[in-house]
Formats: structure tokens, C-alpha cells, sequence
């Protein structure tokens, strides 16, 4: 049997940019709606998205065996596969992105047709969200992957990263912009708008995340030969990538950290540092997920 | 239109690997890659041992898991039910590799028989370099053989993938696979299953198969039967 290893870590790195890039662009959605204080995070996150899949998009042509060949993939396509799916998603999706970028930069995402780019560009974006789970659950043979826990879980991840990297990229460009952010929840709360607070959608989504790594785990463990033959490869040959980089640094401190920011609650520079330090650790987490994941899902099932 | 399969009977085949290596020599198949091949394994415990011998190919599945992942449709089902692959479509992304569960699907990752392309020589001043060696040949290579070249690329370039195509440039002239032909024990037989008279179901109905991975559902059209 060919025990050739078929994607590198270029997958992953397309995996991790495209879903931050997505989680970025919902992010910006959900902060449009929350009016003036949350310009400057909307602002980011839509430059940030376009940007990210771009990049990942990059990394994956780079990845063929014939990367001249990438533009092919739009008029030779198969409408049973879901790496075709991704093409259409992806390009929808990285138009969509820009054009609302654009209009943002512009001052006019409130007007006009600005709505319809903000709808089908979230559609657009969830779809490449649930796309990239699905493009390793597809495949029949890889234990690991073939599953419907595993799209829920990449998919959750993808919104973490890209609201974390948001909040990253916040804190970088200004001192003063990390705290903006808890500034800017503090005088939405005193607007009496909704409140918006990271830590809040933080936790749920990790709570959401975990409970897909649960169902995941325990469907593997009680599936079928082919499933525990996957799980017993990760967690027999990359234990500490798992448990400790993607579930301890990437779920539960994350999850703690988000857990302490609610209780600490307007406290400004408490909340800020929690957040930033939070964000980070579901960056490296969400990376180092979806690489194990990759990686020792790649594993053939012996056939005999 | 033939559904073209094949039965092997695992009684027959002595395990000499003879239709490993001249799947090779019919289709180019470069180093590190077998088109047709085999599995083994021993099993038990001393005095109680079983030496298991089984020889694969790509399964040629009605319902194949790599045309399915194809984005570009370069794999694709023939009117005869072979899984073949354009290879001037394909764009190198591997999505085959990663759906087939069989491990038929290899990639070319560097470029093939790179050893004719190669100017050391083993011995210096002593030996020809593999280079001097084909550029006696009219050929990409000394081995090689044209009639590959009548339905798929004679050589497959670096960057895209390659599978057995179950000899489709010896099916169409009548002939049977070159696996079939130079296995010296009659082990593999090919026809075509929707011919009730064909040899291989004649085969299928005296005997109980198996086939490898069906729990998968891909459909496989190679059957196995007098497992022993």
C-alpha cells in the first residue's frame, strides 16, 4: 500500500488562514451591528479577512503539483467534489471580502448596496467555514476525518482564530487599541447598547468547541475499526500536540481566561490583558489543531 | 458496454510478485510506485504459522471515492467501468491520494526515472551514466514501452498523479491485462461482469468472494476468492 503522506503543512496553514480569514469577516458583520464604538474592530476585522484567505489561497496553490494549473479549477469542475465546492466558495467568498473592505474604507458600508455584499459575503463565509471540515470529512478511509463531529469542530475553531486574531492585531497596532476594545464595550455599556464583550463570545464559543471535541472523541473511541484505528494513531504518536497545544492551550485555559474576563467584568486593563492573552492562546491552539488533525489524519487504514 | 473487472484466486497465486514488476515494465511505472502490487503477512505464532500473500491493483470501484474528490473532473468512470485519469487535466492537489482508501494512487512528486536524466557515473571513466545509457535509445528511457502511450501519457510528468488503468491500451485491442497475461499461475482472470457467461462469473458463482475495504462502499470490482 503507497504510505505516501499526500498534503504538507501548507493544508494547514490554508486551513488556518482561510478560517481565520472567515471568522475575521463574521466577525466585522456582528460588530456592524453594534454601531460606532465598534468602528475601529469592524475596520480590522474586514481588512484582516480578504487578506488572510488570500494568503492561505496562496499557500495551498502553492501546493499542487502544477500550480499554473490552479485557474483551471473554475470552468473544469466536478460538482461532487467538495475541494470544487471550495474553489467557488473561496473566490465567491475573496470577492465579496474585498469589495466590503473597500466600502469600508470608504465610509460607505452603511448605504446602498453594502447590505446585499454583507449578506451573501456571510453566507459566502460560513460556507468556507463548513468547507474545510467537510473537505477532510469526505474521505472515506481516514478514520479520523470521516466523521460529523470534525466540520463542527474546524468550523468553531475557525471563529476563534479569526476573532482572536482580530483582537491580536488590536492590540499590536496601538497601545491604546487593545484597550479600545474593553473602552469601547465600557461606553457601550453605558450607551446601553448591547454589550459587546469578547470574553462573553469567546466562552461560548469554546464551550461549543469542546463539547465538539467531546462528541468527536467519544465517537471515535466507540466507532467503528477504522475510527479507533485513527484516534489510537493521535493520541499514541501525537499525544502532546493534542492534548496539551490544541485542547489545554487552545480550549481550556482560553476557556478559563474568558471564564475570569466575565467575572472581572468593565474592569479596563484586567479585561484587556485577559482578552489579548486569551486571543493568543487560541491562535496557537487553533494552529496547532488543525495541524495534528491533519497530519495524523493522513494515516491508510491497513486494509488487511 | 463491458463492465470489465477481475476475480484473483488466492490458491493459485504462488506470491512470486511476477505481476508487480511487469505492471511496471507495461506501463512505465516509475521507481518507488507499483500499479499492481501486494500485500503480505504472517500470522500466528510458531509452531501455528500462516504466511498470507494478496495481490492489489486499483479496485476500479463502481462507486470510486477518488473521482468523486476530483475538483477537476481529471479522474473520471469510462464507458467500460474503469476508473481512468486525464492527466492532462489534473492539477497535482492530491485530493485523489487522500480519498482513495486503497493507497492505489501515487503521486509524482519528483521527476520520473530521474536515473536516465542522472550524469554520475557509478564507477568513474568505468561505467556509462544513465544519461549516455538513454541517449542510445530513441525513448524517454531504455525500457520503455510506446503502446502505454496509445490511451494515457507514456510517462506521467512530475506533478500529477498516476493509476493502473487496468492495461486500457491492451483492453481496447482485446488483449487482457499485462498482470493477467504474465501471472504464471493463472491466478488473475479479467472479463467483464455483466456478461453472465464470462470467466469470471463463472468463478464468482462457484466460489465465495471477498473484497478488500468493502465496508468502505466504494464498490470494489476486484473480487478475491478460495481465501485460505
Amino acid at each position: 500500500m503507497n504510505s505516501f503522506v499526500p498534503w504538507d503543512m501548507r493544508v494547514t496553514i490554508d486551513l488556518f488562514l482561510g478560517g481565520m480569514g472567515i471568522g475575521a469577516f463574521l466577525l466585522a458583520l456582528v460588530a456592524g451591528y453594534l454601531g460606532e464604538p465598534y468602528r475601529l474592530l469592524k475596520k480590522t476585522a474586514a481588512i484582516v479577512s480578504p487578506i488572510a484567505v488570500c494568503t492561505g489561497l496562496l499557500f495551498l496553490i502553492s501546493e499542487l503539483g502544477r500550480p499554473g494549473r490552479f485557474i483551471t479549477t473554475l470552468f473544469n469542475n466536478n460538482s461532487a467534489s467538495v475541494m470544487s465546492w471550495g474553489v467557488y466558495l473561496q473566490t465567491g467568498f475573496v470577492i465579496f471580502a474585498v469589495v466590503y473592505a473597500l466600502l469600508i474604507l470608504k465610509q460607505r458600508d452603511d448605504e446602498g448596496i453594502a447590505g446585499l455584499i454583507k449578506w451573501v459575503g456571510g453566507l459566502l463565509a460560513v460556507g468556507v467555514g463548513i468547507y474545510h471540515g467537510f473537505l477532510l470529512s469526505s474521505n472515506v478511509g481516514a478514520g479520523l476525518w470521516n466523521n460529523g463531529a470534525l466540520p463542527i469542530m474546524i468550523f468553531v475553531s475557525s471563529l476563534l482564530t479569526g476573532i482572536s486574531l482580530v483582537v491580536v492585531i488590536n492590540a499590536a497596532i496601538s497601545t491604546n487599541l487593545a484597550s479600545s476594545t474593553a473602552a469601547n464595550e465600557a461606553a457601550a455599556g453605558k450607551e446601553g447598547s448591547t454589550l459587546f464583550n469578547i470574553n462573553l463570545i469567546n466562552a461560548v464559543l469554546l464551550v461549543v468547541e469542546l463539547i465538539a471535541v467531546l462528541a468527536w472523541l467519544f465517537t471515535l473511541a466507540r466507532g467503528s475499526q477504522i475510527m479507533s484505528f485513527g484516534l489510537n494513531n493521535l493520541l499514541s504518536n501525537y499525544p502532546v500536540q493534542w492534548w496539551l497545544g490544541a485542547v489545554v492551550v487552545g480550549i481550556v485555559i482560553p476557556l478559563l481566561l474568558s471564564l475570569y474576563g466575565l467575572k472581572v467584568g468593565k474592569n479596563e486593563q484586567e479585561s484587556t490583558t485577559i482578552i489579548a492573552a486569551g486571543a493568543v492562546l487560541i491562535l496557537i491552539g487553533g494552529f496547532v489543531l488543525k495541524n495534528v488533525i491533519l497530519v495524523a489524519g493522513q494515516i491508510k487504514y491497513p486494509l488487511f | 458496454m463491458p463492465n470489465y473487472a477481475m476475480v484473483i484466486d488466492l490458491h493459485k497465486c504462488a506470491g512470486c510478485g511476477a505481476c508487480a514488476i511487469t505492471c511496471k515494465n507495461e506501463n512505465n511505472v516509475p521507481e518507488g510506485m507499483y500499479w499492481s502490487n501486494y500485500i503480505h503477512r504472517t500470522r500466528g505464532k510458531f509452531p501455528n504459522v500462516r504466511y498470507e500473500f494478496v495481490p492489489t491493483l486499483c479496485n476500479h470501484c463502481e462507486d470510486a471515492p477518488c473521482v468523486k474528490a476530483c475538483p477537476v473532473g481529471a479522474m473520471y468512470k469510462d464507458e467500460n467501468g474503469l476508473t481512468l485519469h486525464n492527466p492532462d487535466k489534473c492539477i497535482g492537489c492530491k485530493a485523489c491520494v487522500q480519498a482513495d482508501p486503497y493507497g492505489v494512487i501515487y503521486y509524482n512528486e519528483e521527476k520520473p526515472h530521474n536515473f536516465w536524466s542522472d550524469k554520475e557515473e557509478a564507477i568513474e571513466k568505468g561505467t556509462s551514466s544513465g544519461k549516455e545509457v538513454k541517449e542510445k535509445y530513441d525513448a524517454p528511457f531504455p525500457f520503455y514501452n510506446p503502446d502505454r502511450a496509445k490511451t494515457y501519457a507514456g510517462v506521467r510528468p512530475k506533478g500529477i498523479v498516476e493509476k493502473c488503468t487496468l492495461c486500457d491500451h491492451r483492453i481496447k485491442d482485446g488483449d487482457v491485462p499485462y498482470c493477467v497475461a504474465s501471472c504464471p499461475s493463472g491466478a488473475r482472470v479479467f472479463g467483464d461482469l455483466d456478461d453472465p457467461k464470462s470467466e469470471i462469473n463463472k468463478l464468482l458463482n462457484k466460489y465465495s468472494y471477498f473484497k478488500l475495504g468493502e465496508n468502505f462502499g466504494t464498490k470494489p470490482k476486484v473480487f478475491y476468492i478460495r481465501e485460505f
